[in-house]
């Protein structure tokens, strides 16, 4: 629990009860008697006991006053307190459970001690700190699995080394846990010792439920039922972990420097993630193209994280419980995609009242609100809107929102959370998400003018169904839908490039997952997603660029153009198990893992478009079985080793199945991760984890090399990919005041573009990203973090010369080895400074100033040419950058 | 423009954009010698048909009428991962894809027959044991075009040059009533021509027609160059010509207009743009630019090369005195 660091204001008003008067009941002060006069002491308190904050007042935020009659006896001992004036029930309690244990040197009268009644106010004063709380707490009961008895005396260890016995009714409680995983062991007499993990948030009481059967007398067993008979059962089943994955809670998340208390940007700064080019928003995971990284929110994909230039993830901070990022090795759950995966928790909405937050800075606005409707039902809604477009249009009457590309965004989210039970949910929920980027470079030449717009809007709808069973097992089923919306319409000069992309998204996520024997969690389920597309494209062939084009950047693209519409449709469903077999006492997981999945994919045009020629549709199908295998060992209680493996397949794009600019009858491409590791708890809160990974994909989707290509073959899958390096996290969980980590990365990402094709490096290689951020409670509301980033820069393809284009009035590039170049490094310091404020008792207002790029390092973000490409040069990414913004919560 | 827009963008310091450098790039002013333009003559052939190709080659001292400028037909298609216009093998001296031309400041050649296969609609001859391949895309006007290496030997190495001289190929994916309509209004393309240059005003003189015209150093002149009104679709004309092509969107036959570019240089002084021109959608036959003339005096060469989007070329020289 909290510690006693409350100020109890302790009062004395007036003693009482004089001469002969003791047991006179009266809460008022009473003058002194008459004549004669005797020489009154009025009793001295002598030790003092701190009164509990009530759980159940903290929500209110608010301290209270309980004006208390006590009567002291001539000892000095506390007799009686009764409530004279009350502030609750629950504060009554509490101050009247203080006070009777209050000692006093008893009150004299000439000398003589007598009893007296005093009146106490007893005053509860509200401190932030009851909200700060940075720990857990665990409670529990544990009873017998045959008998539903409690089962006393039975000694509970936490990894941590905090230890406590159950009371008669089985109960503990242990207070100030650590957030984060720790190992739970119950041992009692009679009882096999049951070791099992528990997830412990901060500022939350962890409830458990243990039940354990007894140790049958050896030689009683019959063949077959000894491994029933020593069954566990807990009230949630072991959750099965990722091999390699970092996950970070809200409250820590918002305070990470350069996220402007955005809890999903914190994914930028945790291991294995490459640093994004500035405004690009891009999610680049172990050397894998971002497009091949999947984000899902509670089961159900999402096109992107972040909004257009990454200055806000497209869901609201106040709905999130958590971000996990899993760079690879993952497990069976998931699967369409080559790169990494990052999961967004949402919050439970199980508070009482109404809360929710206003959040402004210069870049956007966001509103959200929660409440509890009845005992029951429980609604969220939230929404943002950017207003960076406004802001520069307001401070400038340059065109620069003509030349730069500046963002336009909104968002919004709402949920309806219905508990049909104790343990039983159910969720009806949406999201929608709109970015719109116009801007233009004029030019007195006309085909030196550029202009760009772009849109992406998708909408979702899901209803989620959850029940945990009382067996400990649990049941989710998240179906959705949704629709995807975007558009590019780029044209340099008179050379359009426009890409239009509409598509109807049904995904259906449900699975069970279940502990069926001590040493046997289990989880099944069915993955199936449904995607409709119709699209158009029109432009050059190599616009938009693709990974692996060898180019410049602001190169103008190829004047040949063509024009295709055609429609895609896929649909996969996939059924997956997965187990987690605990041997050697827990300490060996070993996790396999297996997932079927068949794709089907239907296109409406096999063959371009040519006069009369009928179109002619096709459909093929393929079946994978992907097999995932994922070992943990703990060496010590504090030195764990971990290893995993899996095999993943993406289905083709649907803009890469156009019979004019891409090939209809692309399969699929695969990879295999390879992940092994291990991790030192350095302290109770500080942890080293260090992880090697291998990625090898192949089949990967490239242009045709040929200059002749076959009709309807411009893309072909003779890529191959390898992506291998290492990466260290040190994380420090809050420890006092501070929290932070340092991750680092070293690795290489390769692609080979065509069959016996030397490997070069990939587009977005980092061969080094290091992070370091931490953040410090300074005390008084104020906080203060910095965050240094360095990275290396992307690889390009340097410009050797060039040749003059007699037609176009330009030059031309010659180009040296692909990606042999790389943008000089990134290197940037970020400060982060927030003051909190209190308002009343449940408000809570906080001000921050981040300011990115404190030292003003020029960083280059690209390699640019002049128009003959006789000089180089690079274009330098953002200053200093002070983004002051406030977030009032309630 | 850029870097105005840059500095306001640092100041506000919440554009997530970057600063660009500041490169030099400008390409209006003549140094050494250097291709500034092609012709074909016709602007616009069928393949076999006789073409007639010049090159208009400058350095500081004026408009160079002998030259060392080898030209060759690349007959290499563009691999169609290769985002630029042409293979970039195209830039060599020797290779088996190359028919040479001969040297000098113009050739004549003959377009290969097979011209529309390889570089056009046409599909293109499948090779041994493969299918045949995928035709080439037209351009926004629906040209097809044969590429033309010019390599100029120069200190450093050779300088090489692409022309791309436009083919009478025709159009693919059409109905062919639309072929047929199309055949029946599609005109060839004609090059354009400077008709005047004007210097504030006064006609400025094309260079070998008389005395040059006299304009006074650090002058800011305010040029205005012109050229034919087309009116007419059914004759040639040296502007922007209206023409007929098969849209790939509607996959119709549509009536579209070309845009002119206006390439200025000159040997000294400096022009407020390198570039003007109109788009397809003005009709307006006249370009404006402003050139402050050298501060020192002397005689400074002009050169005005007008382009119509259909890959024809014209020029004229001009040479004024600066006093």
């Amino acid at each position: 629990m909290t510690r006693q660091s409350r100020a109890i204001t302790c009062v004395l008003l007036v003693a009482s009860a004089l001469l002969g008067h003791a047991t006179r009941a009266s809460a008022q002060p009473r003058p002194p008697a008459p004549a004669p006069a005797r020489k009154i002491d009025p009793p001295k308190l002598v030790k003092f006991v701190d009164a509990e904050f009530p759980e159940s007042e903290k929500a209110s935020g608010k301290g209270a006053a309980v004006l208390l009659q006590i009567a002291i006896s001539e000892t000095g001992a506390v007799s009686q307190v009764a409530v004279v004036q009350s502030a609750s029930a629950a504060f009554d309690a509490a101050a009247v459970a203080a006070a009777k244990q209050f000692v006093f040197e008893p009150a004299r009268a000439d000398g003589k001690a007598i009893p007296v009644r005093i009146t106490y106010r007893y005053e509860f004063v509200w401190k932030d700190e009851f909200v700060q709380k940075k720990t857990a707490d665990f409670e529990g009961v544990v009873r017998d699995g045959a008998t539903k008895k409690p089962i006393a005396n039975a000694t509970i260890v936490l990894d941590s080394g905090q230890t406590t016995t159950t009371d008669a009714q089985g109960k503990f409680s242990i207070p100030d846990v650590a957030p984060g995983d720790h190992e739970v062991t119950i041992k009692a007499a009679g009882f096999p010792t049951v070791v099992t993990k528990e997830l412990f948030e901060i500022a939350k009481k962890l409830d458990a439920t243990y039940e354990i059967r007894p140790d049958k007398p050896k030689g009683r067993a019959k063949p077959g039922e000894d491994d029933e008979e020593e069954e566990i059962v807990v009230t949630a089943p072991r959750i099965v972990k990722q091999t390699v994955s970092t996950e970070v809670k809200t409250e820590q998340a918002r305070r990470v420097p350069g996220t402007q208390g955005d809890v999903l940007k914190v994914v930028e700064n945790l291991p294995g993630v490459a640093r994004a080019a500035v405004g690009s928003g891009a999610l680049v995971v172990w050397g894998a193209s971002p497009e091949d990284t999947r984000v899902y929110l509670e089961g159900m994909r999402i096109p992107r994280l972040y909004h257009d230039g990454g200055y806000r993830s497209v869901i609201h901070s106040d709905f999130v419980r958590s971000v996990e990022l899993v760079p690879g090795g993952y497990g069976a759950a998931y699967g369409r995609g080559l790169g990494g995966l990052v999961t967004i928790g949402l919050r439970p909405l199980d508070e009482p009242g109404v809360h929710g937050s206003a959040a402004v800075d210069v870049i956007d606005a966001s509103l959200s609100a929660r409440a509890k409707v009845t005992d029951r039902l429980h609604v969220a809604i939230a929404g943002r809107r950017s207003h960076l477009d406004s802001v520069v249009s307001g401070v400038t009457s340059t065109d620069v929102a003509d030349v730069v590309p500046i963002p336009r965004y909104y968002d919004g989210q709402a949920r309806l959370v219905y508990d049909l039970g104790p343990r039983e949910t159910f969720e009806v929920g949406g999201l929608m998400s709109s970015d719109s980027i116009d801007h233009a470079l004029l030019s007195s030449d006309p085909s030196l003018t550029k202009r760009e717009t772009r849109t992406l809007k998708f909408w979702r709808v899901y209803a989620r169904y959850e029940n945990k069973l009382n067996d400990g097992s649990v049941i989710t089923v998240v179906p959705s839908y949704g629709a995807d919306a975007s558009r590019l319409a780029n044209r340099f000069g008179a050379v359009p490039t426009a890409l239009d992309v509409d598509s109807s998204i049904f995904g259906l996520r449900a699975s069970w997952r279940g502990q069926r024997e001590s040493w046997l969690g289990v989880s099944v389920g069915l993955d199936a997603e449904m995607n409709a597309s119709q699209l158009r494209r029109a432009g050059s062939i190599g616009s938009p660029p693709r990974e692996g084009d060898v180019r410049v950047f602001g190169q103008s693209p190829s004047d040949q153009i063509n024009v295709d519409a055609w429609k895609t449709s896929f649909a996969s469903f996939a059924p997956f198990a997965e187990a987690d077999v605990g041997l050697l006492e827990d300490r060996l997981h070993v996790i396999p893992g297996i997932r079927f999945e068949p794709f089907v994919v239907n296109g409406s045009r096999l063959t371009p478009i040519a006069g009369e020629t009928p179109q002619i549709g096709y459909s093929h199908e393929d079946t994978v079985i992907e097999p995932r295998l994922a070992v943990r060992f703990a060496v010590t209680p504090r030195i764990s080793v971990k290893a995993a493996f899996g095999v993943y397949h993406q289905p083709p794009a649907s803009q890469d199945l156009s019979a004019v600019f891409g090939t209809p009858t692309l399969g699929l491409s695969i990879a295999k991760h390879y992940v092994t590791g291990g991790a030192v708890k350095l302290t109770r809160t500080l942890a080293l984890e260090l992880t090697g990974f291998l990625s090898r994909s192949e089949d990967l989707v490239t242009r045709s090399r040929s200059e002749s290509p076959e009709l309807a073959h411009a893309l072909v899958q003779d890529g191959r990919g390898r992506s291998y390096g290492t990466q260290l996290l040190l994380r420090q969980e809050q420890l006092g005041r501070f929290f932070g980590w340092i991750s680092y990365s070293i690795m290489k990402s390769e692609r080979s573009d065509a069959p016996g094709a030397n490997f070069r490096l990939f587009d977005y290689d980092q061969t080094h990203v290091l992070t370091a951020l931490g953040s410090y409670d300074l005390g008084l509301g104020f906080e203060i973090g910095t965050r240094i980033r360095f990275a290396s820069g992307f690889p390009r393809t340097p410009v050797t010369g060039a040749y003059f284009d007699a037609r176009t009035d330009s030059y031309q590039p010659f180009f040296g080895a692909h990606n042999s170049v790389r943008i000089p490094s990134f290197f940037s310091i970020d400060v982060r400074l927030a003051k909190r404020f209190r308002f009343g008792g449940k408000v809570e207002g906080e001000v921050y100033l981040d300011v990115q790029n404190v030292t003003n390092h020029k960083n280059p973000e690209e390699l640019v040419y002049n128009a003959s490409f006789s000089q180089r040069d690079t274009i330098t990414g953002l200053p200093i950058l002070p983004v002051i913004g406030a977030r009032l919560s309630w | 423009m850029v870097r105005r827009a840059c500095a306001a963008a640092c100041a506000i310091a919440i554009v997530a954009v970057a600063c660009k450098p500041t490169l030099d790039d400008t390409q209006s002013i003549v140094a050494s010698a250097r291709v500034l333009a092609v012709r074909a003559d016709p602007a616009e052939a069928p393949p076999k048909s006789q073409v007639t190709y010049t090159a208009l080659i400058v350095d500081a001292s004026g408009t160079l009428r002998d030259a060392p400028l080898d030209w060759a037909y690349c007959n290499q298609r563009k691999p169609l991962a290769e985002l630029g216009p042409v293979s970039p093998l195209c830039m060599t001296r020797d290779a088996d894809f190359l028919a040479e031309l001969g040297v000098g400041t113009q050739v004549t050649a003959t377009i290969a027959d097979t011209a529309c296969r390889e570089f056009g609609p046409d599909v293109p001859e499948a090779k041994m044991g493969e299918p045949a391949g995928r035709p080439v895309d037209p351009d926004l006007t629906g040209g097809y075009y044969q590429p033309l290496r010019l390599a100029l030997p120069g200190s450093t190495g050779d300088a090489f040059t692409l022309e791309r001289a436009r083919l009478a190929c025709g159009i693919v994916g059409a109905t062919s009533e639309q072929l047929v309509d199309f055949r029946k209004r599609y005109r060839p393309n004609t090059n354009p021509a400077v008709d005047a240059l004007t210097a504030n005003g006064a006609r400025v003189v094309a260079e070998g027609s008389g005395a040059p015209s006299v304009v006074v150093a650090g002058a800011r002149i305010a040029f205005h160059a012109t050229w034919a009104e087309c009116t007419d679709p059914a004759k040639d004309c040296g502007g922007a010509e209206p023409y007929v092509v098969f849209d790939l969107a509607s996959r119709s036959i549509v009536d579209s207009r070309e845009a002119i570019r206006v390439s200025w240089f000159a040997t000294g002084g400096s022009f407020d743009h390198d570039r003007t021109g109109r788009d397809a959608a003005e009709t307006d036959s006249f370009s404006d630019n402003a050139w402050i003339a050298p501060s020192q005096p002397g005689i400074v060469h002009l050169w005005i090369v007008l382009r119509d989007e259909r890959g024809g070329a014209g020029w004229q020289s001009f040479a004024v005195d600066v006093r």
